[in-house]
């Protein structure tokens, strides 16, 4: 039996069929070969109003899309998420929840100023969250989890993004080649992470996008010990720079994003305002 | 971020589409499968289960008042508008494209885990029943020692439901003539019967 702490979550459901449930390659790769799926089972691409580190085309003047969970029939925000289960008394369980997407797993928080906060847009019931519930170690491991899988992810977005746009003109791909290439990406830092092993990964994700004060990595007195997500990023890089290889190296997305925006917030949004306003934060 | 190996068997159920066999058999769980599931889950049983009443003698037949009268368990099934299909589990997922998930996965009932062997004679066999559209079953599709534990351990925890309905059958006999039990309250009984033998209570034996 599993020694998770409880959580009001259980039978409730309503996030599954409140949101638009992003994913990145690796949430993708995981259920797919845990639930031996084809990604286009439970996959759908959407189009974004702009152009983000997570947004990809499949021609070089294509929409920009993201990818999310399917929902139950048409995709639609309020529909049921494709893996929801409905049991009786109108109870609902996820149907894989042992492999559920960074974003479902780290719901309804968030990290503010490196402090685990409810997001202020969660639809979860009043007080379904006690204040020990939030303290709980797990949510900082899975909110960390995911920035590394997104970050990591950003990489591999902008080398297929790369690759479409020196593709000869009038090329689309079809959203089979994107996934595909996800596939083998993943499979391959897959192999990089077995590696590593658990614990050296929790170290990785632990002080993951951490920077020494100064931002500068290159410094001679910066122990570089302390920065091991470095390392990670680069040999992942290595990896990912193997596919396409009459692809030139991308600018790391990931360094850029930590060098230049050390202690980024999420969006306001998300923020409740006493929290906002106890932080002294303007904006 | 490593995937473990899957056994062949593993890999043919995982990969069958139509999981036929989630639609036409009923579900016979045990009360360990109805305690870890739930406990796992956080649902109550009574939202992924329904009874029906057994038209004969059964170890796994409970009582619900002073009468004859026995039920056993069964995994519910989904609401279906399907007249010539079977419901499916109500465990079971569906894709938009067509293929069938099992939600519960490792959790799944021992006589899902087992499916479709039987131990014979001492021998390990392969069933082919009816309801298994996407594959013939032989001995070479599974590892014999993992399936003759996998069919032990059900036969095991059908033996341990076996006395624990036999203690609850004892107790709704010594109530009133008039006292009726619902599945809640047999539900009730049989979550704090397994939370009892998982803290190491022994099983006590059948008095019925």
């Amino acid at each position: 039996m599993s020694d998770a702490p409880t959580t009001p979550c259980g039978t409730c459901g309503i996030c599954c069929r409140s949101y638009v449930v992003p994913v990145n390659g690796y949430d993708i790769w995981l259920i797919s070969t845990r639930e031996r799926l084809n990604p286009e089972e439970f996959i759908v691409a959407y189009p974004l109003p702009k152009k983000n580190a997570e947004s990809f085309h499949l021609s070089k003047d294509g929409f920009n899309c993201a990818l999310a969970l399917a929902k139950k029939g048409e995709f639609a925000i309020e529909r049921d998420c494709t893996f929801l289960v409905q049991l009786g008394g109108g109870h609902a369980r996820c149907g894989i929840y042992e492999h559920r997407p960074g974003a479902c797993r780290t719901y309804p928080m968030t990290l503010f100023r490196n402090a685990v906060i409810q997001r202020k847009d969660s639809r979860c019931p009043p007080n379904a969250w006690s204040e020990e519930a939030k303290r709980w170690p797990s949510w900082r491991v899975s909110l960390k989890r995911m920035d590394m899988t997104f970050d990591v992810y950003h990489e591999v977005v902008a080398r297929w993004n790369a690759r479409v746009d020196q593709s000869p003109e009038g090329t689309t791909y079809p959203l089979t080649t994107y996934l595909n290439y996800l596939m083998n990406v993943y499979d391959r830092l897959g192999q990089l992470d077995a590696q590593l092993g658990e614990e050296a990964l929790a170290r990785v994700r632990e002080n993951w996008a951490a920077l020494p004060e100064h931002g500068d990595l290159s410094d001679e007195s910066v122990n570089h010990d302390q920065y091991p997500w470095v390392t990670y990023l680069s040999a992942a890089r290595e990896i990912i720079d193997e596919f396409y290889p009459d692809v030139a190296s991308q600018v790391s997305i990931a360094l850029l994003r930590a060098t230049a925006n050390q202690g980024t917030d999420p969006p306001r949004h998300l923020i409740p305002d006493d929290v906002w306003e106890a932080a002294g934060a303007k904006g | 971020m490593s995937v473990g190996t899957m056994s062949r068997k593993e890999d043919l159920w995982l990969a069958c589409k139509p999981k036929t066999c989630c639609y036409v058999a009923t579900v016979i769980p045990t009360g360990r499968d109805v305690w870890r599931i739930s406990r796992t889950l956080q649902a109550p049983p009574w939202t992924f289960l329904r009874y029906f009443e057994s038209p004969e003698p059964r170890r796994d037949a409970f009582a619900l008042d002073g009468s004859d009268r026995r039920f056993r368990l069964a995994l519910a099934k989904q609401p279906s508008r399907r007249k010539k299909t079977p419901p499916p589990c109500i465990f079971l997922m569906r894709t938009n494209g067509g293929h069938h998930r099992c939600s519960l996965g490792d959790l799944r009932p021992a006589s899902c885990r087992s499916f479709p062997s039987e131990v014979t004679q001492g021998g390990v066999l392969c069933l082919n029943p009816i309801g298994c559209t996407c594959h013939e079953w032989n001995l070479s599709d599974v590892d014999v020692a993992q399936e003759r534990a996998l069919v032990e351990t059900r036969q095991q925890d059908g033996a341990e439901y076996a006395a624990i309905v036999a203690r609850w059958n004892v107790r709704v006999a010594a109530a009133s003539d008039d006292a009726r039990f619902d599945l809640p309250a047999y539900c009730a009984f049989l979550l704090g019967a397994y939370d009892a033998l998982a803290a190491g209570a022994p099983l006590e034996p059948s008095r019925e």
